[in-house]
């Protein structure tokens, strides 16, 4: 469909995506996290930091995109660790940021949001430390985020999906998030087609300011 | 029969008391405000603690007066009971 487009542009399209998600999850993180340090609710402290980590899950991921297209995938074996420092850094964050979604949903049932950091980070260890050098990448490794972020959004959709009578805009809007942001991970860690990661990304802008408007619409 | 009132709408209630009614003494404080007095104790000291509302002696009497914070909240309660509401959090 876009194969007119050559891939400068779509990189182009894909920072400029990248920075309209950071902008718009810092937003919705600055505007909840306000409102959780007057209310002290739970639920509000674990949807802004749904929102920051998802920001700063796209800036590794966008760092990631840039080491590969500035060295190639041959050079990232030769430069070890340090040039898969953004692939790391995403699967860190983006762990984080669908832990916290998940936590989100399961606000009024789930008490253990401070292991969602020792989780993510017990994973990013596991992948690190089972990545030879020789393999391509983190790729064969990064099977136990994939692993791990579709247990996540098969629970939800299984929680979300269990009362169908029940299901309402914000259930789909969080399994549209969760889906998304799974997928999203998916085309990245596989390479997968370019164009389809520019689409996942619109996707997610436009799910966010559907979420902005929603979060500033509630003012009286 | 009228519905359990949650957390966050009795410190709303509790803080546009003290907001209509300061300088507001406790005892007055803890009838309009329609709780027993354990569960009102918990809620004071936690709405002191939070830094909502603060005492002030005046002429040797203690009185409860609503901070900037506290004014903040009330002014966005609406909006943060519909967040609540709206993604089920």
């Amino acid at each position: 469909m876009f194969s007119f487009v050559n891939r400068s542009w779509l990189l182009s399209y894909e920072i400029v995506c990248a920075f309209i998600i950071v902008l718009l999850c810092l937003l919705l993180y600055k505007i909840v996290r306000d409102l959780y340090n007057l209310s002290d609710h739970r639920g509000l402290k674990l949807f802004s930091n749904t929102f920051l980590f998802l920001g700063v899950a796209t800036v590794s991921r966008l760092l990631h995109i840039l080491i590969i297209r500035e060295y190639g995938v041959r050079l990232i074996l030769e430069y070890g660790l340090l040039a898969k420092s953004g692939l790391i850094l995403h699967a860190f964050f983006s762990t984080l940021a669908i832990l916290y979604l998940f936590a989100t949903i399961f606000s009024r049932k789930f008490d253990y949001d401070q292991y969602l950091w020792v989780i993510s980070l017990v994973s990013v260890l596991i992948a690190v430390f089972t990545s030879s050098g020789l393999r391509l990448s983190f790729i064969n490794s990064s099977s136990y985020f994939l692993i791990l972020h579709f247990t996540l959004l098969l629970v939800s959709i299984i929680y979300l999906l269990r009362d169908y009578a029940k299901l309402n805009r914000i259930k789909l809007l969080y399994l549209a998030m969760a889906f998304l942001w799974v997928a999203q991970t998916v085309v990245l860690y596989f390479n997968w087609f370019y164009t389809l990661r520019v689409i996942l990304n619109f996707s997610i802008v436009g799910i966010l300011l559907y979420v902005l408007y929603k979060v500033n619409g509630a003012k009286k | 029969m009228k519905q359990r009132r949650n957390r966050l709408e009795l410190i709303n209630e509790i803080l546009c008391i003290v907001r209509d009614k300061q300088p507001i003494k406790k005892t007055p404080l803890l009838r309009f405000s329609n709780l027993s007095s354990q569960r009102f104790k918990d809620y004071y000291s936690d709405l002191l603690t939070k830094g909502l509302i603060k005492e002030e002696d005046v002429k040797g009497r203690l009185h409860i007066i609503l901070t900037d914070k506290g004014y903040k909240l009330v002014e966005r309660y609406y909006q943060i009971q519909t967040i609540i509401d709206e993604f089920e959090l």
